[in-house]
């Protein structure tokens, strides 16, 4: 299969993808949209894995791309399960309220 | 495309042999939870389980015994030394824990199905990364246990605390996941493949770039993990929030889980690009630096151990700067195992004074200690002398044989941060001491513990053992380590 998309086209997005991701981690203050910005890393890494698979020729990528979307889903329940219980205890999902540990 | 039935090679006994303790914990784990499902859980079945699950995968590592090595599903599955002492210490330590759990205030709420089941399962994906060669499954192990472990800090004592420390931990947990993968993902772009070993192969000058930046991230996922400063930010508050159990399993199994899983990458990542090793040089001088100077200023006792452990990650990692291949491994785990003892001893005695209405003790909360206990102050005093590293306990042996081999490292600079910052250390540990012995004891103090004989047998064992090991045992735990293969 000739590759019509060159490996640095799907690089840059993966990177960008991922800076994305990072920059949504430490600006944004609602937790549902920090777990999301994680979400948008993870599968960043999984384009890059496909990709790479492409790249080289074999599968391991492809393979690796399933098991990151399932660990990516079992976070999104843990990560959506804490939220449940933040909003529960605290009445709000912000980030600023989780000031109780510091020092 | 269909894969005949015929190449699929069947599995080789020796398989069931070597991945036994994987195999108990797995079903054990899945017992737990479809057992509290069923409504069939109680407390004396839950004890059982637990107890002949723990057994059983000790006995099932120490069956293993010795350098004898396996690789199964093209190194998917690698059993050697690393696996063979990793999971051992891992599984005794757990269950040593565990055990610790029983006299504490939060026995109802750990002894249940579904916090058995995380536990199992979380120590699980700690054997399951140590026995890999793969990226795949060393992935899998990783999140398997930071998974259960998300779970866990929030989930045993219900609080703002420690809910605010499971979204902080799950989050920057997270995040290091992330980073990790994607040097994985730029690995497998250079070479081709997610085995460790593909590492060692020469890659084209256009993909090397890759291959750096792939091993940096990986690198520094892993650092994140084990809590090196300046990616520490996470542990104290962790550590903190937890509860002091939880805390204690993070402080010794996943500690050790995590540092050999770095050892195994590092020996390959090394192996191929030794200029990588400047980066452990800086993040174990960073780590020891502000893990003992912030240690300093702390007043509540757990937060404070986060910050020493900090530094004792630091002190670690000097090791994986000078040389992966000799016997630096041997070194690591000598100081693994004499540290989580002093860890155990000393949260067995933490978990014990707590109570539900006086979590996260204050140094004022133990004030004049060893009037009202004078054995549990002096388990204490022995196992921070053992973590300050001062003789005749088995942590100056660590700390000795840690510095000598950076000696002959010719890394002469950062001994001597390291051995200043041991002295720094001193401070903040014999302020617990000058707490517990010179000071008088509050008189509205809420502390009233029972009397445990659990308590005593653990924290007695682990004391006597970083003593023992300290004067008399040296000599015989070091050639068991050797002989181990390490």
């Amino acid at each position: 299969m000739s590759s019509i998309i060159p490996i640095e086209h799907s690089l840059i997005l993966a990177f960008l993808l991922f800076f994305i991701g990072a920059a949504g981690v430490l600006i944004r203050r609602n937790l549902i949209t920090v777990l999301m910005s994680i979400e948008l890393m993870l599968n960043s890494a999984n384009l890059l894995f496909v990709a790479a698979s492409r790249q080289v020729g074999n599968v391991d990528g492809q393979v690796m791309m399933s098991f990151v979307v399932v660990i990516a889903a079992c976070e999104a329940a843990i990560g959506l399960a804490m939220v449940i219980a933040i909003f529960r205890r605290y009445g709000n999902i912000k980030t600023e309220f989780l000031r109780a540990l510091r020092g | 495309m269909e894969v005949a039935l015929s190449t699929l090679t069947p599995i080789p006994v020796a398989f069931y042999g070597a991945a036994s303790p994987i195999l108990i914990l797995s079903v054990a784990g899945i017992l737990a939870m479809l057992l509290s499902v069923c409504g069939k859980w109680n407390r004396p079945r839950s004890n059982f389980l637990f107890l002949f699950t723990i057994l059983a995968a000790t006995l099932g590592c120490l069956v293993q015994n010795g350098p004898r090595s396996f690789s199964f599903f093209e190194g998917a599955f690698q059993w050697g030394s690393v696996a063979y002492i990793g999971s051992l210490l891992i599984v005794g330590l757990a269950g040593v824990l565990a055990a610790l759990f029983y006299p504490s205030y939060l026995r109802t709420r750990f002894f249940t199905g579904e916090v058995i089941a995380l536990y199992l399962f979380t120590l699980l994906g700690m054997l399951v990364l140590l026995s890999s060669d793969d990226f795949v499954t060393i992935l899998v192990g990783v999140e398997l246990s930071a998974m259960g472990l998300y779970a866990l800090v929030g989930y045993v004592d219900i609080n703002r605390l420690s809910l605010e420390a499971a979204v902080k931990y799950l989050v920057l947990g997270s995040v290091a996941t992330a980073i990790f993968l994607f040097g994985v993902g730029l690995l497998y772009l250079s070479t081709g493949s997610l085995s460790l070993h593909a590492i060692l192969q020469p890659v084209a000058p256009a993909m090397q770039i890759w291959q750096q930046t792939g091993m940096l991230m990986v690198l520094l996922g892993l650092g994140f993990k084990l809590a090196l400063a300046p990616f520490h930010s996470w542990a104290p508050d962790v550590y903190e929030g937890a509860p002091s159990g939880i805390t204690a399993f993070m402080a010794t199994c996943v500690k050790i889980a995590i540092l050999l899983l770095l050892f195994r990458i590092c020996r390959f990542f090394l192996q191929a690009q030794p200029q990588w090793s400047q980066l452990f040089l800086y993040l174990a001088a960073f780590s020891i630096v502000i893990g003992n100077w912030l240690a300093l200023v702390q007043s509540g006792l757990k937060r404070m151990l986060a910050y020493s452990s900090i530094a004792h990650s630091g002190y670690m990692a000097m090791l994986l700067s000078i040389d992966p291949h000799g016997g630096a491994l041997g070194t690591l785990v000598f100081y693994l195992i004499g540290y989580s003892l002093a860890s155990v001893a000393i949260f067995g005695v933490i978990m014990w004074l707590e109570e539900k209405n006086c979590r996260n003790l204050h140094l004022d909360d133990i004030a004049g200690l060893s009037r009202k206990y004078p054995l549990a102050s002096l388990a204490l005093t022995v196992a921070i002398l053992s973590l300050a590293g001062m003789p005749p306990t088995v942590g100056f042996l660590g700390k000795f044989f840690i510095l000598t081999q950076a000696v002959q490292g010719a890394q002469v600079g950062l001994v001597i941060l390291a051995a200043l910052g041991s002295t720094v250390s001193l401070y903040y540990y014999l302020r617990v001491l000058v707490r517990m012995y010179m000071h008088e004891p509050d008189p509205i103090s809420l502390l009233a513990p029972q009397r445990s004989w659990l308590t005593i047998l653990v924290v007695g064992t682990s004391v006597s053992l970083v003593v023992l090991m300290g004067t008399l045992w040296t000599q015989p735990m070091l050639e068991w380590v050797k002989g181990v293969g390490l």
